[in-house]
């Protein structure tokens, strides 16, 4: 056998020049495989990458601020618990109008960015709260928006 | 140099198929068998364990803490049905961990609670079933009501204000020495105020509890009135304000 026509150290390098050369070998497979997978997404990741193209424009949409007087409060969640004395009341109205919110402990107010956007710190009472956020326009009209938010540090 | 020319030969097909081999191995798809020597009785615990972890993820996803108010509709032992405040009915479901506390620190029990009662409810929501394992049922005799309206009268002498609703609502406010004042303006700014600031024909935001002897008089907690607001269209209508007229301030002091 041709094998046996080596010496130990020609076998030795053989078998160092070949690991070397296989490891080369697969590193330069292993990057091209990876930079091939990610160019080409698979079938599912292009429904993906479609409904990706969707939710930006939704969510442009979302941004721009529905017509007419309006009042949205994206924070805090409605029937939530929370572990802090203050929530901050976020939200969008109307460039313009003036925000008084509410809760059983005190009054905040404030107005829109003149993208509309609002945020409000407000304190709270132990156990269950009532929020009303008020946007009032300069004409005095007012639209509201009422959610229950409650405190309690009892784990149950 | 026969030799090398073999050994570069050798070097290169072995290294050609390592290549290969590594390519087998990340292209596969069939599954990885059971290891022979795993004992039957090892996998079952390990599904068990599978079994337990994924009830527990289901079961964090399905629950939260909630709460809210409503108004008792029906009750019995183990459940209390409510209205909430978008009059829709909801499910309260009472075990032996739901406390119940009344105003003053009072107890009372399910057997207490009567149709039209109005309840605080904090516990764990179920997504999937709707209802709600209360952990704390209480009277709702802390939350405060809040009307925004328009002063009709300003009384000075027994610090009394009448107000009427974007609804036509009208009722008395009773100012207590507890009561606290404040103004608003257009920009936010919430300073301290008092009863002799307060103007006839001026918005006004009345958060109290209704008077246990008289349902159509507020018991003033706070009062925060407008200053370079004018009241809404409805309001001014409900309260007989002509197009133009200017707010008079009143005489009263403080």
């Amino acid at each position: 056998m041709i094998w046996d026509t080596f010496e130990m150290k020609e076998r030795f390098a053989i078998i160092t020049i070949a690991a070397g050369i296989g490891l080369f070998t697969t590193s330069i497979a292993f990057l091209l495989f990876k930079q091939s997978t990610s160019q080409k997404p698979p079938i599912s990741d292009t429904n993906t990458t479609s409904s990706q193209t969707n939710t930006t424009i939704q969510d442009d949409t979302k941004n721009k601020p529905p017509e007419g007087f309006f009042i949205t409060v994206d924070e805090p969640q409605d029937e939530s618990v929370v572990e802090k004395r203050t929530v901050v009341i976020k939200g969008k109205t109307n460039p313009g109008n003036t925000v008084i919110v509410s809760s059983n402990q005190e009054e905040a107010a404030g107005v829109p960015s003149k993208e509309g956007d609002f945020s409000l710190s407000l304190a709270i009472e132990a156990g269950v709260n009532t929020i009303i956020t008020r946007a009032i326009s300069p004409s005095g009209e007012e639209v509201v928006d009422q959610r229950t938010v409650s405190f309690t540090t009892d784990e149950f | 140099m026969k030799k090398i020319i073999i050994l570069t030969i050798f070097a290169t097909l072995l290294s050609i198929l390592s290549t290969n081999t590594v390519f087998a191995q990340t292209k596969s798809t069939t599954p990885t068998p059971t290891p022979k020597g795993l004992k039957e009785e090892g996998i079952e615990q390990i599904q068990k364990i599978k079994d337990i972890v994924a009830s527990k993820v289901a079961e964090l996803n399905l629950v939260e803490k909630r709460g809210f108010v409503g108004t008792v509709v029906t009750t019995n032992t183990t459940q209390i049905i409510i209205k909430d405040s978008a009059n829709l009915q909801r499910t309260i479901d009472i075990d032996d961990l739901t406390k119940f506390e009344g105003s003053d620190k009072e107890t009372f029990g399910i057997s207490d609670i009567k149709p039209g009662d109005k309840l605080l409810f904090l516990g764990l929501y179920n997504k999937e079933t709707k209802h709600l394992l209360a952990r704390e049922v209480k009277k709702s005799g802390n939350i405060p009501i809040i009307i925004s309206a328009i002063v009709t009268s300003v009384s000075p002498e027994d610090f009394q204000l009448e107000i009427i609703t974007e609804n036509n609502t009208k009722m008395k406010v009773d100012v207590e020495k507890s009561t606290k004042t404040s103004s608003v303006s257009k920009d936010g700014t919430i300073e301290k105020s008092g009863f002799s600031k307060i103007k006839l024909h001026e918005r006004i935001l009345v958060t109290g509890f209704p008077d246990p002897t008289d349902t159509k008089t507020i018991n003033a907690e706070r009062l925060l009135h407008f200053l370079d607001m004018s009241p809404s269209v409805k309001m001014r209508l409900h309260a007989g304000i002509k197009e133009g007229s200017t707010i008079q301030p009143t005489k009263a002091s403080n």
